[in-house]
C-alpha cells in the first residue's frame, strides 16, 4: 500500500489538465475459500493480488487505466499517460488541492481472523452430516466458506483520502433431494461484514437445516396455482425485488441515460404511506456496507422514497457532476480493475406497524414466498420476473402446502403501488447478494420483514 | 514470465504442480447518445496479469494465486498452495506433459474510435436517437508449465463491438447485438445495427398473450443463454454424483434423434483454436449426444481423476485467481433431417429471456421463465411482451422440430455455434 504523500505525488499528474474529477483507488484483495461437496473437501484455495487504478473525468467522459501490482513511479507513469491520453490542457496547472483525511459514521469492529483453511473443514463436515441425517431423501450436500479481505485507499480530487480495510464473509450450503422419480433443491446462505464470528453465530444446524427442510418439503409442493395473488414476501429475501425491481431504476446513471421508468419521477407519490424504502452503506456489520464508498467518499444513509413518495435518486460523484442529483456516495466498484458506478449498498423497506398474523389471516388464497432464487428486471419498463425457490401456498388465511419452483412477473411501479402491509421491527433481516452490473459484481445486502402484496403475477400451472 | 524455476522447485519437494500465468490486456472505449446527442462515456485501458499455483501433494491439490512476481511472492504463494493440498482429497491425478503454442492472430487493425463513430453515424441516419455502443481490443496471453513437463503458450487477439439501440414506439424497448472479430476492418457494422434494431423492434409495445401449440424458437443469443445454464448437466462431475438429468442414463436416447450436440476444439464461425485447455490437455472433439442419445460426459483433469476417466480438454481458468472449471469451449449443435423455420405456419421468436438463473432447474428441467419476442405469422409480425415460457426443458428437447439452414456462434462461457431451432412443447402464457 501506499502512503497518503505517495498518492498525493501521483495526483499532482492529474491536476495538470484541470479534470473535473479525479480518484485513484489502490487495493490489496485476498480470497480464501473452503468447499465440502460429497463429502469430499475441494478446491481449498487463497490468494491476494494487488493494483490500483486512476481516473479522470474531463468534460463529462471517464478516463481510466488500471495498474497491476504498482510501484509509485508505474503509478506516475499511468498518471502522466491517462493526462497525455485525454488531450486537454489545463487553463491553470499546477491546480492544487487540500487533502484531508476523512471520517466515517460507520465505526470499525472486530472480527475474527481466519487463519488456516483447515479451521473452517469441521465446520464444513458437520453442516454435511446434519443435512444428510435431517431425511433419508437428502441425497447431496455442498456448503462452502468464502471470505474476501480488501485494504483500500482512495485519494480523490476533492482531496478526501481514505484507508479501510473490508472483510465479508460468506456460508452457503445447498442440498439436493430425491425421491426416486424427482430432484429438488434447496439452498441457504449468510453473509456479514466481518470474519469468522458468522459460524459461531450460525450453527451448522442451521445452514443444513434450513436447505435440507426446503428441498425435501419440495418433493411433495405443489404446483402453485397461476394467474394474479397476493403475496407475502418473506424477512429478508424478499427484499431483492425492491433492489431489482425499484433500486436499480433508481441508480442515477440509468436516470440520466433515460432508460429508467423512474425518469422525472422525484417528488412523486409510487405507494402507500406505509412504504419508506432505504439504502444504506452504513448499516453496523451488513453486507453491503463499508466505511468508505469507492470514489472516497464516507457512505451514508439514503432514503430513497419516504412514506411512498420518491424523494432521491442514488448517485456517485461523476453522475452528479454530470446531472445535479444529490452526491449520496454510490459510487462502488468491484475492485480496483473496474470503473466505478451508481450502485447499491444494503436497500431495505423500513419496518412498519403490521403484522404477519393480520397479514395472513387477510388472505384468502395467496403465496408465502420466503426465498428467491434472484431475478432480473429491464430498467426501461420496470418490468420483472423473479423465480421463488421457497413459497407456501396460504389458504383461508393459514399456510398451508409447498410448493414447486415458481416465478413472480410483474412490473416495479405496480408492485409499489400494491403494498398493503408492512410488518414490524422484530421481523426485520438482512441477507447477503451479489449484484450484477456493467459486468461487475458487487457485493450488496437486502432487506425487509414481511411485506404483503395486494397482488402479483404467479406463473404457475 | 518463466516459472521453470518455480515449478522445479515444486518437484523438488516430491510435489507435483502447475503454474498458469495469464496478461490480458484490453482498451475499451464506450459512447452514450441521448436526444441524438452522441457523447464519450468512458476510455478504459488495462492490463491485468498474474498467476495461479496449484500443488498437488499425496494425490492432495490446493491452490493459490498473485500477482506480484518477486521471488518472495511466488515462494509464497507455492507455499500456500502445499498447505491448502493438506486438505484436500486424494486424487489420481496425471498431469499431462503436451508441449505447444496456440496463436490467434489479427486478420487487420482499426481505430476503435472510428468504429463507433461509423455506428453513430448509422443510427442517427435511422433516426435512432438514444443507444449505447462499446468497441474493444483484447490481447491476451497464457502460459502453462507444470512438474510433467508441459509448456503451452498461447496468444490471442481479437476486437469486440457491442450496440444497444433503445426504439420508441407508445413505450421504449431495448435490445442489443454484437460482433467478435479478427478482422475489424472487414467487420459489417451495418448489419450489426440492423441486427440490433431488428430485435429491439421484435417486441416494442408488445403485450402479453397465451399461445398453445405455437413452436418457440430461441434468437441465437437467447438459445446461447439457455445452454450456458444446460451444459452443465454434461459435465461429468454432475453425472458421476446424481447431480444431472443425465445421470444413469449414458447411452440411452434422451433427447431428439435430430440432435447431436459435439464438443469441438474449432469452428470456422469462432475466432481462434482451441488446442489445448488450461490445464494442457488437448481438447478433444467429442459428440455429448448423438442422435439423440447421451454418448459422454465431460471431464477436466480432477473429475477425471476421481471417477476414472479420460479428461476431454475441458479445463478452464477465466482468470488467474480461479482455479479450472469443467466448461468446454465450443459446443455445437447439429440438426439433420428436419425441415427449415420457413416451413412453419408460424412461431414465436424469443429476442430476450428475463428471470433463466431462478427460473430453470436443470436437473429435473422443470422451467418457467419470463420472455419478450414476436409472434411471426406469415406476414404478420406481432410483438409479444411479458410472457412467461414454462415446461420441461429436457421434455421440450425431445419435441425439435424445424432448424435454420444457417449457423450462429455465440460466446456465453462456451461458445454454442448452432442453427436456430423450433421447439414444441412450450407453454406461452402472458
Amino acid at each position: 500500500m501506499f502512503t497518503q504523500e505517495d498518492l498525493e505525488r501521483v495526483a499532482q499528474e492529474l491536476l495538470t489538465i484541470s479534470p473535473d474529477f479525479f480518484d485513484i483507488f489502490v487495493e490489496e484483495r485476498t480470497n480464501k475459500s473452503l468447499v465440502l461437496e460429497s463429502k469430499k473437501l475441494e478446491r481449498p484455495s487463497v490468494g491476494t493480488v494487488f493494483g490500483a487504478s486512476i481516473r479522470a473525468v474531463v468534460n463529462g467522459a471517464t478516463y481510466f487505466s488500471v495498474v497491476d501490482n504498482p510501484s509509485l513511479e508505474s503509478l506516475i507513469v499511468a498518471a502522466k499517460e491517462l493526462s497525455s491520453s485525454v488531450k486537454q490542457t489545463a487553463s491553470n496547472p499546477g491546480n492544487t488541492f487540500i487533502l484531508r483525511k476523512v471520517e466515517s459514521p460507520l465505526k470499525k469492529d472486530e472480527w475474527k481472523q481466519w487463519s488456516q483453511l483447515s479451521e473452517v473443514a469441521d465446520y464444513l463436515k458437520a453442516t454435511d452430516d446434519y443435512a444428510r441425517s435431517y431425511d433419508s431423501k437428502v441425497a447431496q450436500v455442498s456448503s462452502s466458506v468464502s471470505q474476501q479481505i480488501s485494504n483500500v485507499q482512495v485519494l480523490n480530487s476533492l482531496g478526501n483520502f481514505t484507508e479501510e480495510q473490508r472483510s465479508r464473509t460468506r456460508v452457503f450450503c445447498l442440498v439436493y433431494a430425491s425421491d426416486g422419480s424427482s430432484v429438488e433443491v434447496g439452498s441457504a446462505n449468510q453473509g456479514k461484514m466481518g470474519g469468522l464470528e458468522l459460524l459461531q453465530k450460525y450453527s451448522p444446524e442451521f445452514f443444513a437445516a434450513s436447505a435440507a427442510k426446503v428441498a425435501v418439503s419440495k418433493l411433495k409442493g405443489v404446483v402453485a396455482p397461476s394467474g394474479e395473488l397476493p403475496v407475502i414476501l418473506g424477512p429478508g429475501f424478499g427484499g431483492v425485488i425492491f433492489h431489482e425491481a425499484i433500486g436499480h431504476s433508481l441508480e442515477a446513471d440509468a436516470i440520466r441515460k433515460e432508460v429508467s421508468v423512474m425518469r422525472g419521477k422525484i417528488g412523486q407519490r409510487l405507494a402507500s404511506s406505509k412504504v419508506t424504502l432505504i439504502d444504506s452503506g452504513i448499516v453496523p456489520g451488513e453486507w453491503g456496507s463499508n466505511a468508505f464508498d469507492d470514489e472516497g467518499f464516507p457512505n451514508q444513509e439514503t432514503v430513497l422514497i419516504k412514506e411512498g413518495q420518491l424523494v432521491s435518486y442514488m448517485s456517485d460523484y461523476l453522475e452528479h457532476l454530470l446531472t445535479g442529483f444529490p452526491h449520496t456516495a454510490n459510487g462502488r466498484r468491484e475492485g480496483y480493475e473496474y470503473i466505478p458506478y451508481p450502485r447499491m449498498r444494503n436497500t431495505y423497506i423500513q419496518p412498519g406497524n403490521d403484522t404477519f398474523e393480520d397479514m395472513l389471516t387477510s388472505i384468502k388464497k395467496g403465496i408465502l414466498a420466503l426465498k428467491f432464487g434472484g431475478g432480473q428486471v429491464d430498467p426501461v419498463t420496470g418490468n420483472f420476473i423473479f423465480g421463488v425457490t421457497e413459497g407456501y401456498l396460504i389458504e383461508d388465511g393459514k399456510v398451508t402446502a409447498p410448493i414447486k419452483d415458481v416465478s413472480m412477473v410483474g412490473n416495479g411501479l405496480s408492485i409499489l403501488e400494491n403494498i398493503e402491509a408492512v410488518s414490524s421491527e422484530k421481523d426485520m433481516d438482512f441477507m447477503p447478494g451479489m449484484c450484477g452490473k456493467e459486468g461487475q459484481s458487487v457485493a450488496a445486502g437486502i432487506g425487509e420483514p414481511y411485506v404483503k402484496v395486494s397482488r402479483i403475477l404467479i406463473g404457475g400451472e | 514470465m518463466d516459472f521453470s524455476k518455480y515449478v522445479s522447485l515444486i518437484a523438488k519437494n516430491n510435489e507435483a504442480g502447475d503454474i498458469f500465468y495469464s496478461d490480458v490486456s484490453m482498451k475499451s472505449v464506450r459512447i452514450g447518445c441521448v436526444e441524438g446527442q452522441p457523447h464519450l462515456e468512458d476510455v478504459s485501458s488495462k492490463e491485468v496479469s498474474g498467476y495461479g499455483i496449484r500443488v498437488i501433494k499425496d494425490g492432495r491439490m490446493g491452490f493459490s494465486f498473485g500477482n506480484k512476481t518477486d521471488d518472495e511472492s511466488i515462494l509464497q504463494s507455492i507455499e500456500y498452495a502445499s498447505q491448502a493440498a493438506e486438505l484436500g482429497e486424494p486424487l489420481n491425478i496425471s498431469l499431462p506433459s503436451t508441449q505447444g503454442n496456440e496463436v490467434t492472430e489479427l486478420k487487420s487493425e482499426s481505430d476503435i474510435n472510428e468504429i463507433l463513430d461509423r455506428i453513430s453515424e448509422i443510427y442517427l441516419s435511422k433516426r435512432i436517437t438514444k443507444f449505447e455502443a462499446t468497441a474493444e481490443r483484447e490481447s491476451s496471453k497464457w502460459l502453462l508449465t507444470n512438474t510433467s513437463g508441459a509448456h503451452i503458450m498461447s496468444s490471442e487477439e481479437a476486437y469486440s463491438v457491442t450496440v444497444m439501440p433503445v426504439v420508441s414506439g407508445i413505450g421504449e424497448n431495448a435490445n442489443y447485438w454484437f460482433a467478435v472479430t479478427l478482422d475489424p476492418e472487414n467487420l459489417d457494422i451495418n448489419e450489426l445495427v440492423l441486427r440490433s434494431l431488428d430485435r429491439a423492434y421484435s417486441s416494442l409495445d408488445g403485450k402479453g398473450i397465451n399461445l398453445k401449440g405455437i413452436p418457440v424458437v430461441f434468437d441465437a443469443p437467447e438459445w446461447a443463454e439457455l445452454w450456458s445454464f444446460l451444459l452443465d448437466s454434461f459435465s461429468g462431475k454432475n453425472v458421476e454424483r446424481g447431480k444431472s438429468f443425465f445421470s444413469g442414463k449414458l447411452s440411452q436416447r434422451v433427447l431428439s434423434d435430430h440432435l447431436s450436440i459435439k464438443l469441438e476444439n474449432n469452428h470456422p464461425k469462432v475466432p481462434g483454436n482451441f488446442l489445448y485447455d488450461n490445464e494442457g490437455v488437448n481438447v478433444q472433439p467429442v459428440f455429448l449426444v448423438e442422435e439423440g442419445a447421451f454418448v459422454q460426459a465431460y471431464y477436466g483433469l480432477a473429475s477425471a481423476a476421481e471417477f476414472g476417466k479420460v479428461p476431454t480438454g475441458v479445463g478452464r481458468r477465466f482468470s488467474f485467481e480461479t482455479q479450472p472449471l469443467d466448461v468446454p469451449f465450443i459446443c455445437h449443435f447439429q440438426i439433420e433431417g428436419l425441415p427449415t423455420l420457413e416451413s412453419l405456419d408460424k412461431y414465436l421468436l424469443v429476442t430476450s429471456l428475463k428471470g433463466i438463473h431462478s427460473g430453470l432447474n436443470a436437473v429435473s428441467g422443470a422451467f418457467s421463465i419470463g420472455a419478450d419476442g414476436v409472434l411471426l405469422d406469415g406476414e404478420k409480425h406481432i410483438p409479444v411482451s411479458g410472457v412467461t415460457l414454462s415446461g420441461n426443458i429436457w421434455d421440450v428437447l425431445n419435441q425439435v422440430i424445424a432448424a435454420s439452414d444457417k449457423e450462429e456462434a455465440i460466446p456465453s462461457g462456451s461458445w454454442v455455434v448452432s442453427p436456430l431451432v423450433a421447439l414444441d412443447g412450450i407453454t406461452i402464457s402472458g
